[in-house]
């Protein structure tokens, strides 16, 4: 059930924090979510919700933690999707496995990860790869690794100590590096 | 030293984390094993390859679908704030409440005891003395409709915290900025032959150097493609009035935002916001090429609305003490945005030397500190 709050007006400067945090985290929000929960529709859906959320409690968040809060916010619902369609997702995922293509990464004339990564093969592949991270191996890796967020706020989006952020970074970097390790030319 | 202890510990050096008396020993082990120093090398490949992702973006109508909801009065959605707790937790809670109950119970069946025994006077009626019966009369002196058999429900009121209006920004309440607590407090009087800065001067200055940028871009523009211009010389010409555009732009936003603006056409507000975002994301590119410029600034600067926005604003008439401590906040919190529209020439007491105070484009402006007299700098490069 949703709960409103019609009379709360937040003030101008607020406002412009607000509009802030907007320009500067929709986008990596949405990121987020889409690779969390693997669809990118939803994934908008999600970065709304969590900045709908925003509005209704900016005064009770300080403009310094928007960033992890919304970051908090999205990830619950996420979970809330995930478990809600955790049948239906198990079917599409094992239908897209069907029409999966090979994970044949261009071997460029160039030596440079970046210059591979542009390709539109190499994208997928790593898209690919984080997908197939466990679930909370890839939280810590899309917080740290793809969002650059410190272990400290990681560990406040996920709900966890540091010292966890930390190991299940090592892990899923691990893991991750074995996947793309044909896209990596050491 | 271990080489999974290594490894671990290398991860956490390409995140800067390590001290560096410490980040030494691991380099020098990973120098010296072969299979760690492979592992830093693919650690570091790895996050070049995530860092060359591709950044995905969300759709042109997200401001304003978020913002039909938020008018629409929608709520926080309930999955916000379901944390979700693994199937182990939930065994530990219930077990520590069932436990929890257990000790209460048996406190209170003691303590009944313990009363009865020791001979507690009594006033001829038990049931006025006994817990459960006061317990019951508090209950009852509530809540008549509960007749002490009924659970009390709602147990998950207060699961979602409701927001605590805040005081009106006209109310005169604090406001905390990113630069600390701006208190009210009465402004001063203002000399009668200065005007006070008003969101109609701010507005027309903002949209007038927005204007000026926008031609200067465009100019940049046309000696890019003209190959008898050095393109170096007319990217840097791009990007400064890009980066200015951006600063202009979101200022009048930010009036937007306060209900002190509005634009005559919903076309040229949308566009604005776009431009917004589109500059924002050159700011990304640690040196734009002329690539970066044809993608970005370039659909700007064909936006010909744009190129004459000072025509398509209007103002919302505010009281003028409101309007100060508006634009008070809004100096605050974008003091270099302000500094390029406006230059300080005086305060109110004294003018600095080289300027010629002029009534008509001299303006009155309260600050946190003391009042200042400010003249836009358009009007200061005319002369």
């Amino acid at each position: 059930m949703a709960q409103s709050n019609n009379e709360y007006q937040p003030d101008p400067v607020t406002m412009v924090s607000y509009h802030r945090a907007l320009a500067d985290h929709a986008d990596s929000l949405k990121a987020y979510a889409s690779r969390l929960l693997g669809d990118p529709i939803a994934a908008e859906d999600v970065a709304q919700d969590a900045f709908l959320a925003l509005y209704r409690h900016l005064n009770q968040v300080p403009a310094a933690a928007f960033r992890p809060w919304l970051f908090r916010v999205a990830r619950n619902l996420c979970l809330d999707q995930l478990r809600r369609r955790k049948f239906k997702m198990s079917l599409f995922r094992d239908l897209e496995k069907d029409d999966e293509q090979p994970f044949t990464p261009q071997d460029s004339a160039s030596d440079q990860p970046d210059a591979v990564a542009e390709t539109r093969e190499a994208q997928a592949a790593i898209e690919q790869a984080i997908s197939e991270l466990p679930t909370k191996f890839r939280e810590a890796f899309l917080l740290c690794e793809v969002e650059g967020m410190s272990y400290e706020d990681a560990a406040a989006v996920m709900g966890c100590p540091v010292k966890t952020v930390s190991t299940r970074l090592f892990r899923a970097r691990q893991r991750f590096t074995s996947l793309v390790s044909r896209l990596i030319k050491v | 030293m271990n080489c999974t202890t290594c490894r671990y510990e290398l991860s956490q050096c390409l995140d800067g984390r390590l001290p560096s008396g410490r980040r030494t020993e691991v380099m020098n082990h990973a120098e010296s094993c072969a299979t760690c120093g492979s592992f830093w090398l693919e650690l570091q490949a790895a996050q070049r390859l995530t860092l060359s992702l591709r950044q995905e973006e969300v759709g042109t109508d997200f401001r304003e679908q978020l913002w039909e909801r938020i008018h629409a009065g929608e709520g926080t959605p309930s999955a916000v704030f379901q944390e979700p707790v693994p199937l182990l937790s939930k065994m530990r809670y219930a077990l520590t409440g069932a436990a929890a109950a257990a000790a209460l119970l048996i406190g209170i069946s003691y303590l009944h005891n313990n009363s009865d025994s020791l001979g507690t006077p009594s006033t001829g009626d038990p049931s006025t003395n006994s817990i459960a019966a006061l317990d019951k009369q508090t209950d009852q002196q509530h809540n008549p409709s509960n007749t002490g058999n009924q659970i009390p429900a709602g147990g998950d009121v207060a699961q979602i915290p409701q927001p605590i209006p805040r005081a009106d920004l006209a109310a005169n309440g604090n406001i905390n900025t990113l630069h600390g607590t701006l208190e009210p407090r009465r402004l001063p009087e203002t000399p009668s032959m200065f005007k006070v800065l008003s969101y109609e001067s701010v507005a027309k200055e903002t949209t007038r150097q927005f204007e000026d940028r926008y031609t200067s871009a465009a100019h940049g523009l046309r000696n890019l493609n003209n190959p008898a211009f050095d393109s170096n010389v007319a990217i840097n010409e791009i990007l400064r009035s890009a980066r200015e555009m951006r600063a202009f732009g979101q200022l009048l936003l930010d009036l937007r935002e306060q209900q002190a603006l509005r634009f005559d056409n919903a076309e040229v507000g949308y566009q604005l916001s776009s431009a917004v975002k589109h500059l924002s994301q050159v700011s990304r590119y640690k040196s734009p090429d002329a690539r970066t410029v044809e993608a970005l600034i370039s659909p700007i600067l064909s936006e010909h609305r744009l190129g004459k926005i000072s025509k398509s604003y209007m103002i919302k008439p505010l009281r003028q003490q409101e309007q100060q401590h508006h634009l008070m906040v809004l100096n605050a919190l974008r003091p270099e945005v302000f500094a390029k529209l406006f230059t300080v020439v005086g305060n109110g007491q004294q003018t600095h030397g080289r300027f010629q105070i002029r009534p008509n484009v001299t303006f009155w402006m309260s600050t946190d500190c003391e009042p200042i007299l400010v003249a836009p700098r358009s009007e200061l490069q005319k002369r």
